[in-house]
């Protein structure tokens, strides 16, 4: 199975002791050699609804997610490792890099263009110039802009 | 708990909130409103600028997003066109369309 420009996955496994845990096995080719690279993705239940907005900022260690009333920030946490690494049984089981949930962020209060309608986020962005640096810009189907 | 995220401000606009799409500026944000279209609004203070209108048919949630560096704005419709307008003059460029013809050709 090919994936990328130039990288060929080779196989995957669901580790045993860790259901959500996927391993992939990736081959990247050279002019002179051949890179083997894991990539490894753990699954864990985010949200109650379908992840509907994602949105990393631009520093790629700030991620916020909503699904459907429910908006979550997370932070990137890694390792630091280099991405060309022996697959070792402790890699394999004990991933270096994680997502660490920072904070959930309550939907707008009673406000609403139409009562009784359901609260619903429509999109997420990070702000990155300016005095609202930093900040998370929420729109909220029936809320406005938070 | 140390909470380093708190809640800023709500600006209620005047009409729903559809899918969005921040200019790449950071200055203005582009909604789709389900109603007529899709609305320009300044930020911060969701100052409303203009709006750009096209047919809307269903009730449903479209996408918006500006492309160019935020010299254009291209809309998904739910007649099967993609819409596109200038930002600078306002003026609406030809459709893009998705008719059996141009599916065809895939």
């Amino acid at each position: 199975m090919k994936f990328g420009a130039d990288w060929v996955m080779v196989d995957s496994f669901v580790s045993s002791s860790a259901r959500l845990s996927n391993l992939l096995r990736a081959f990247k080719y050279t002019d002179q050699f051949i890179i083997q690279t894991k990539i490894q993705t753990l699954c864990f239940r985010a949200h109650s609804y379908p992840i509907e907005h994602l949105a990393f900022d631009r520093s790629g260690l700030k991620l916020a997610t909503g699904a459907q009333q429910e908006l979550k920030v997370w932070r990137y946490l890694s390792a630091g490792l280099p991405s060309e690494f022996i697959v070792t049984f402790e890699n394999l089981f004990y991933p270096q890099d994680r997502l660490r949930h920072v904070n959930d962020l309550s939907p707008p209060g009673a406000a609403s263009l139409i009562a009784q309608e359901s609260t619903l986020v429509t999109s997420l962005h990070w702000l990155h110039s300016g005095d609202d640096a930093g900040c998370l810009l929420a729109t909220y189907l029936y809320q406005g802009i938070m | 708990m140390y909470v380093p995220y708190h809640f800023v401000g709500l600006e209620l606009i005047g009409r729903p909130s559809g899918h969005a799409d921040l200019s790449p500026d950071e200055t203005q944000i582009a909604i789709f409103n389900q109603h007529d279209g899709v609305d320009i609004y300044k930020i911060p203070g969701a100052i409303w600028l203009k709006s750009y209108h096209f047919k809307i048919r269903d009730n449903i949630i479209l996408p918006v997003y500006w492309i160019d560096e935020g010299l254009r704005l291209m809309v998904g419709s739910d007649s099967g066109t993609v819409c596109l307008w200038n930002v600078k003059n306002d003026a609406q460029l030809p459709s893009l369309l998705h008719g059996e013809i141009h599916a065809m050709a895939h």
